[in-house]
């Protein structure tokens, strides 16, 4: 009896130590996490003031317009080439634009966002861009607090070991998962053939007669630009959710998103209204769109969020039921250009892939030429007769002529400085 | 399956060691039902006596019906201790424990699971055994652990501690899943207890321990991995033979 209660009393002490040991479960994650960057205002609302041209470092969207390329320096301003001669394109002058991610071009007049603002700047002399007017905060904030605007994130990689039953620290996002970052994608500039600006269809900014529309991650603004110095923000409207690009097409505007392809009608210009949306898996999503056919590139990658590279064709003879008609795998599709009957798309790393689209649906037993060995993540096929792509990459800005849709001859490269 | 080959032939090979060891120097116990103990050798029996030959030389017949159970033991292998009992000082050994192995699981609840553990070894002298060792472990993960075991009895009495030192690797039952796949890894388990000496060939065990266990989960469709580690309180009930 007494060894029996010894026992008992044995076993309950060790017991009582039992929640001493605990098991451990840990996971190492390499993850992108957010590292918000401050800005006071003084330091971005400053006189825009034309400098000596510069090195391209960080390139992202293009514009053309007439004889001159605006390329856009990621947050930093806008470097302007005069491409009279495609195979001699001269790097003439920069603009230093604090937050400059997205640009558009009308009459003479190039409208740029600077961090919350929206400037003006006459082009009409594209050698000496000349400051105009600002518009104030009339884009969003990502935060402000006791050390000034939240203007964006950096996104750093970090290893971390952490319990396998949290969460991760400060959000961010798997290596894997990617995510989109609303304030810069790759590339882009804006509008279609109007006056002979073109950007190209990672843009984020757009003119379509006397407005201007612009998308962030979730809204579609409208600015009246009839006073065209000193556009007003008319209207402010949900857009989708990662809206990342905008394309005109007739009186649509189609916006491509994380998760689809969103169709707005702006019949009435200061209103736009919402009609229809074609859903995908998330992914990064440029649209080029044509009378028939919208083409939708969907690509896993660091900036977007989704498993899938492929070319969407989508039907939007009815507008408001676009349908999905046929897919394409592809290798990582980036920006994409229709002219004509030719398809050019962007391959990342990949280079490029040309396609005869006159019949969209065999497009993939139509493809013309397979350009590698170079970076490419926007296209805009030069309007006109001239057969001249302008592509820029992580290398730089390309010109290619199209020999008769079979080859590609590299006219120029204005490269990056690394 | 190779484990399991591999620890039968370690058994073998360490039983055989112990069985060239032995001499003949034998000698029998007789205990009888009153208490009362002799030693000697048993010459004969049939099927109510045995003939016994006492130490001392003088040869006597007792009754079967007085006598409890004989025991024989070798003395090059075995001393004698307090009430007529013979310790096992050399030769194979062999431990059977069951065990309970409690603590607090990765999602923080308490948790205790079953163990179960078979050791063959040999024995070198009272303070040092080597055997090897398997059984089943049963976490949120079943494994079966291979380990080397040392452990000795420093006292010479019925009653002695004992300690028990197990290290070797853990290797998961069902080793995948759709979405994530197992890999074991090492197993540290030291113990401390006590030892309670029988008349028969055989002692119980009662002990507490310590059980770590590694394991590795990988997921199928992720690029990272899960290293968990059971730590557990082990209280441990075994039988010696």
């Amino acid at each position: 009896m007494k060894n029996q209660l010894t026992l008992f009393v044995f076993i309950l002490v060790i017991f009582s130590f039992q929640s001493c040991v605990k098991d451990t479960c840990e996971r190492e994650v390499t993850y992108i996490k957010p590292i918000p960057v401050y800005k006071q205002v003084a330091e971005f609302r400053i006189d825009i003031k034309v400098k000596e041209a510069q090195a391209l470092k960080e390139p992202g969207k293009i514009y053309l317009y007439n004889n001159y390329i605006f390329i856009n320096e990621i947050r930093e301003g806008i470097h302007v080439i005069d491409n009279s001669d495609p195979e001699n394109p001269l790097n003439i002058a920069y603009v230093p634009i604090p937050g400059n991610v997205d640009m558009a071009v009308k009459d003479g007049i190039l409208y740029a966002d600077n961090y919350t603002d929206l400037v003006t700047l006459d082009v009409s002399t594209p050698s000496n861009p000349q400051f105009l007017d600002r518009t104030e905060s009339v884009f969003p904030l990502e935060g402000q607090d006791a050390q000034g605007v939240l203007v964006y994130y950096e996104y750093e990689e970090v290893t971390e070991i952490l319990d396998c039953h949290g969460s991760f620290n400060g959000g961010g996002f798997l290596e894997d998962d990617v995510f989109i970052n609303s304030s810069v994608n790759d590339s882009g500039g804006s509008a279609p053939n109007y006056n002979a600006s073109v950007g190209g269809s990672m843009a984020r900014f757009t003119i379509m007669n006397q407005y201007l529309y612009t998308v962030d991650a979730y809204n579609l603004r409208v600015f009246d630009l009839s006073s065209p110095n000193n556009p007003t923000l008319t209207n402010t409207s949900y857009a989708g959710w990662n809206v990342e690009t905008i394309f005109p097409y007739g009186n649509y505007l189609y916006l491509g998103s994380s998760n689809g392809m969103h169709i707005h009608d702006v019949t009435d210009p200061l209103n736009p209204q919402f009609i229809s949306s074609f859903w995908h898996p998330s992914a990064c999503d440029p649209v080029f769109v044509t009378e028939k056919y919208a083409y939708v590139t969907l690509r896993s990658g660091t900036f977007c969020d989704g498993f899938t590279n492929e070319l969407d064709v989508i039907d939007i003879n009815d507008i408001y039921n676009p349908l999905l008609v046929k897919n394409f795998a592809m290798d990582n599709p980036h920006g994409l250009s229709v002219k004509d009957n030719t398809l050019f798309l962007c391959e990342g790393d990949f280079g490029m892939k040309v396609f005869d689209v006159e019949n969209p649906l065999i497009l993939d037993t139509k493809k013309i030429a397979d350009f590698g060995g170079f970076s490419a993540y926007d296209v805009i096929a030069m309007p006109g007769n001239d057969d001249i792509l302008l592509v820029i990459g992580d290398d730089g800005f390309y010109q290619f002529r199209i020999i008769d849709n079979q080859d590609m001859q590299q006219l120029s490269i204005i490269p990056v400085e690394k | 399956m190779r484990f399991f080959v591999l620890f039968v032939l370690l058994s073998l090979n360490i039983s055989l060691l112990a069985q060239e060891q032995q001499e003949n120097q034998k000698l029998e116990i007789i205990y009888f039902k009153n208490g009362s103990i002799i030693k000697g050798k048993i010459l004969n029996e049939n099927k109510t006596d045995y003939q016994i030959e006492m130490l001392g030389g003088d040869i006597i017949t007792v009754s079967k019906k007085n006598v409890s159970i004989t025991k024989t033991v070798n003395l090059k292998n075995a001393i004698f201790i307090e009430n007529g009992l013979t310790l096992q000082t050399k030769g194979h050994y062999a431990v059977y424990t069951f065990n309970l192995l409690a603590g607090s699981s990765t999602y923080g609840y308490s948790d205790i699971v079953p163990s179960l553990s078979i050791i063959h070894g040999y024995q070198f002298d009272q303070n040092l055994s080597i055997g090897v060792g398997t059984g089943i472990d049963i976490y949120d993960y079943t494994l079966i652990p291979i380990f080397l075991d040392i452990r000795g009895y420093p006292r010479k009495k019925r009653l002695s501690p004992f300690y028990a030192f197990d290290f070797g690797y853990g290797f998961p039952v069902r080793e995948s899943s759709n979405w994530s796949s197992i890999r074991g890894g090492l197993m540290l388990n030291p113990s401390l207890g006590f030892r309670f000496l029988g008349r028969r060939e055989s002692s119980l065990h009662i002990g507490i321990g310590y059980k770590k266990q590694f394991v590795t989960r990988d997921y199928r469709h992720q690029d990272y991995s899960d290293e968990i580690v059971f730590n557990r309180l082990q209280f441990q009930v075994g039988m010696m033979f």
